[in-house]
């Protein structure tokens, strides 16, 4: 023991014995015991070859659902995309032959200017202008006449029924 | 040193690796904070720019239709064709460029070799309005040389529009025409520019990495509004009438110009408006008259060369009838007499005195009549058949200053009409009439009989409708309706009546008076077998002019007379040899006018005088025997003429159903294959009816006759086949009458 002069060292000693950690014996945890599993029976490890192979079968089958799906999208998108694309190409195509569509019809009226069609007509085709005494009127109207309900349509205005009619017969009967 | 546990070791690989991860994690997150919050918005703008098109639709432009919806002016897509100059190294591609180009695109060598020459610049355009056809020929052009000369790089295409005008000169005046960037520059084309333009639409879409436009949930679409279309008051049919009569006028008389108007009487709708020489509205920037040209290219000097070409340009697109003025003359007498008489200063039955000229008070020299020894005692209405200045003169003094002023503004003469036209002429008071306090009573004097002042054509024919519909001043228009793209109407105008001038008994008076003058008066040439026409003539001298003998002659009538349906303005302009109303003008109205009124089927209705010189219809002939035939021919009236030897007709000319004037010559062939008897056509012109008709008849030949025939004094101006020409016996050729007496009417 050290002595010092500042400090009272033995208020720091301690008399008990130094404190150890209780030298236990390592505590033996219970062994545990090893069953040995009994080894598969045949007919067990067929049923668990084929409940694996049912999981593979499962895993494999969701996870192919999954790409195809995954790739029918994909196409879809790129058949799409292609389709778009023949749109936009026939949308050109329209504006180029509408306006082709215009120009050759302005050609053609000019082709049948009003001019034109008088030249033709009195250089080529020897025609003259219609003469006023080429028009005759036809007169259509028809003599005045009236028409009556039930009956024939008269000249001069009586009621004449055809009386065959069943009804009529019968009116006649009862009247 | 204690020997590190692996727990140690675990921890502390532990805790590197964590290290790693945070710093890792933390770049990224630093990297990322980065970019979205200090560049976020000039990422987010790049990748718009490169994953998003933004085009804007041009709309397409508004087409222009007649009355009956005949098209008169359409567009379509077309190309503009630009060079790159700055890509062109070598010279091989240089000529390659300019001879492929001036060769497909028809283009001068020269222009477009300049235009390549500009090396400085990365785009030139060459030449717009490309149509497809040629735009392929150019792009298998540029193919053929893609691989050696790069000329894909040089030449490009820009989309473009074309406007079509698919009758060339018909209406130019009127139609107009568009400029580059499709812009109205004249006519009605720059008038309704902004209703024809439309509104651009806008496009955008998402781009995929090829950049193709992708699939339209990702597109948005604002669409263009095509531009509006619009229905003109113009009639196809009468539009040509007009213009053929004033092409021809304006050959005959070798004038400066000649314009006309046709106007619906009781709607003021314009149904055909034309100026002489016109141009033809697919090549707006191209002197259409040869000889101008010629004249043009003979200068010398560049600068005065271009501006003698742009004023020959803007001459030929001036719509004369609509910005030129002149002096009325004897035209605006009718006005005179409407306003005298609707304020009772004179009835139709008020006398007058004419010694051939009037000295007023007011004035040293004498103001003369046309007629020098004086018309004697004439009455009103003969007073207007007369042309008579003096008798005007005075009924315009008895008028007075403030009531011919009255009148003179209630007619329309002192402003605009406001026809939805461009450039219509702005009468000003002082320059081009008299302004209401300076007007003297020597003002008064020359104003009755409509000289020392000005008005333009448009004023005139709507004041004169205002006498033929009852006394009401019209609005003139040309744009019947606006409709949209699918032909729907969006606007349509409705006849607007301005302001009752006179009174209807007054009209009647006056149009019975203008019927007098088509009759007997100075407007005989103005006459339509068939139909009652009222007119009047004028005759004026320039005073704006340097030539003191230019004169401008003009006719304006009305049919028919008992209720008018259309009204004709023919103003011949400096017109040489001939320069009276009633001798160039009223002849043009005559035919405009028989032509619109056969075209309306207004039925004519024939005096027993028309009646008699009617023409008459072949009979059939073919098929009879020989003899038969003749006596039928004859019985007639005709003259037969038998060539061949055979027993029956086969062919006869004229054919049967033609018109043919009595006395006329029917060959007879008997032989189906016979050679047709030949005749070389006299001239027929400078003479009377009935000299024509003989000369014709001994050459083989028919004459039908059109214009006025009765009458002293009328003689052939024109024929349908020209003299010296060889045409098959009994060939019909139409003969053109006039009068020229007693038609004059400038002092």
């Amino acid at each position: 023991m050290a002595s010092s002069n500042a400090y009272d060292l033995r208020l720091f000693e301690s008399t008990a014995a130094p404190r150890r950690a209780p030298n236990r014996a390592p505590e033996r945890r219970p062994k545990p015991k090893i069953v040995k599993r009994p080894a598969p029976t045949a007919a067990q490890l067929r049923a668990q070859q084929r409940a694996a192979f049912r999981q593979s079968v499962k895993v494999l089958s969701l996870s192919a659902l999954v790409l195809v799906l995954f790739a029918a999208r994909l196409y879809g998108s790129a058949r799409l995309d292609e389709v778009n694309h023949q749109v936009a190409d026939l949308e050109d195509q329209l504006s180029i032959v509408s306006s082709e569509n215009t120009r050759l019809n302005m050609e053609l009226k000019s082709r049948v200017s009003l001019e034109r069609v008088e030249e033709y007509a009195t250089n080529v085709l020897g025609m003259v202008k219609q003469g006023n005494y080429q028009i005759e009127y036809v007169d259509l109207a028809e003599a005045d006449g009236v028409v009556v309900a039930d009956g024939e349509q008269t000249v001069d205005g009586s009621d004449q029924t055809d009386g065959s009619s069943l009804f009529e017969k019968l009116k006649a009967y009862l009247s | 040193m204690a020997k590190r546990s692996t727990r140690m070791i675990a921890k502390r690989s532990m805790a590197v690796a964590l290290a790693i991860i945070f710093i890792g994690f933390g770049a990224g997150v630093v990297s990322l904070a980065r970019i979205q919050l200090i560049h976020g918005e000039e990422y987010k703008e790049k990748a718009r720019m490169q994953q998003l098109s933004d085009t804007t639709i041009s709309p397409q432009r508004g087409t222009i239709y007649d009355c009956n919806g005949e098209v008169l002016s359409e567009s379509a897509t077309a190309w503009r064709v630009y060079i790159v100059p700055s890509k062109i190294e070598t010279d091989a591609q240089m000529e390659l460029t300019v001879s492929g180009l001036s060769a497909i695109l028809e283009m001068d060598e020269e222009t477009v070799r300049k235009k390549a020459e500009q090396s400085e610049y990365n785009y030139v355009s060459v030449k717009e309005g490309v149509e497809n056809n040629t735009k392929e020929a150019l792009a298998a052009y540029i193919d053929e040389h893609r691989e050696d000369d790069a000329l894909h790089t040089i030449i490009g295409f820009d989309p473009d529009t074309k406007r079509y005008y698919p009758y060339n000169n018909f209406a130019s005046s009127v139609i107009g025409f568009t400029g580059a960037d499709d812009e109205g520059r004249a006519g009605l084309e720059l008038q309704y520019d902004e209703e024809l333009t439309g509104t651009p639409g806008r496009i955008i879409t998402a781009k995929n990495g090829a950049q193709d436009d992708m699939a339209e949930q990702y597109e948005s679409a604002y669409d263009a509004k095509q531009g509006d279309g619009l229905v003109l008051t113009i009639d196809k049919v009468i539009q040509y009438y007009l213009e053929k009569s004033l092409k021809q006028a304006y050959v005959d008389t070798q004038a400066k110009s000649t314009y006309g108007i046709v106007m619906d009487v009781d709607t003021g709708a314009i149904l055909a408006m034309a100026t002489m020489p016109d141009y033809n509205l697919n090549e707006p920037r191209v002197v259409a008259d040869a000889s101008v040209q010629a004249k043009i290219d003979a200068i010398q000097d560049e600068s005065e060369r271009s501006k003698a070409e742009g004023e020959a340009l803007y001459s030929q697109w001036r719509n004369r009838a609509i910005s030129d003025t002149y002096e009325p003359g004897s035209v605006f007498k009718i006005f005179v007499a409407a306003a005298a008489l609707e304020e009772n200063v004179v009835t139709l039955d008020t006398t007058y005195t004419c010694t051939g000229s009037i000295t007023p008070s007011f004035r040293n020299r004498p103001i003369y009549c046309s007629n020098h020894a004086g018309h004697g005692t004439e009455n009103f209405t003969q007073g207007l058949m007369n042309s008579c200045n003096p008798f005007f003169v005075t009924v315009g003094l008895e008028l007075g200053t403030e009531k011919f002023y009255q009148y003179y503004e209630a007619f329309g003469f002192t402003e605009k009409t406001g026809i939805d036209l461009p450039a219509e002429a702005a009468p000003v008071a002082g320059v081009t009439y008299y302004s209401k306090d300076k007007f003297t009573v020597s003002d008064l004097a020359s104003s009755s009989f409509g000289q020392t002042f000005q008005v333009s054509s448009i004023q005139m024919i709507t004041a004169a409708c205002a006498i033929g519909n009852g006394g009401k001043l019209m609005q003139p228009y040309i744009v019947k309706a606006r409709v949209d793209a699918d032909g729907n109407t969006i606007a349509e105008t409705k006849p607007t009546v301005k302001r009752q001038v006179i009174s209807e008994k007054v009209s009647q008076e006056v149009l019975g008076m203008m019927e007098e003058v088509v009759k007997g008066g100075t407007g005989r040439n103005g006459y339509v077998a068939g139909y009652r026409v009222a007119g009047k003539t004028g005759t004026s001298e320039k005073l704006s002019g340097t030539d003191a003998s230019a004169r401008i002659a003009s006719f304006v009538g009305m049919a028919p007379a008992n209720d008018p349906k259309i009204a004709v303005l023919i103003v011949v302009d400096e017109p040489k040899g001939q320069t009276g109303g009633g001798a160039v003008a009223a002849p043009v109205a005559a035919e405009v006018i028989e032509n619109t009124m056969n075209y309306l089927n207004i039925e004519p209705q024939y005096t027993e005088e028309e009646l008699a010189t009617l023409d008459l219809k072949t009979p059939t002939a073919t098929n009879m025997s020989v003899s038969d035939a003749k006596a039928k021919i004859e019985a007639e009236g005709l003259t037969p003429k038998v060539i061949g030897d055979g027993d029956t007709v086969a062919y006869q000319m004229p054919e049967a159903g033609q018109t043919i004037a009595k006395n006329g010559v029917v060959v007879l062939y008997t032989d189906q294959n016979a050679e047709r008897s030949k005749v070389k056509v006299p001239d027929l012109t400078n003479l009377s009816v009935a000299e024509a008709s003989r000369r014709a008849l001994n050459a083989g030949l028919n004459i039908r006759i059109a214009g006025i025939t009765s009458g002293e004094g009328i003689v052939s101006y024109r024929q349908s086949i020209d003299k010296d020409t060889e045409a098959e016996a009994g060939t019909i050729i139409t003969v053109y009458f006039k009068t020229n007496t007693n038609i004059d009417d400038l002092a």
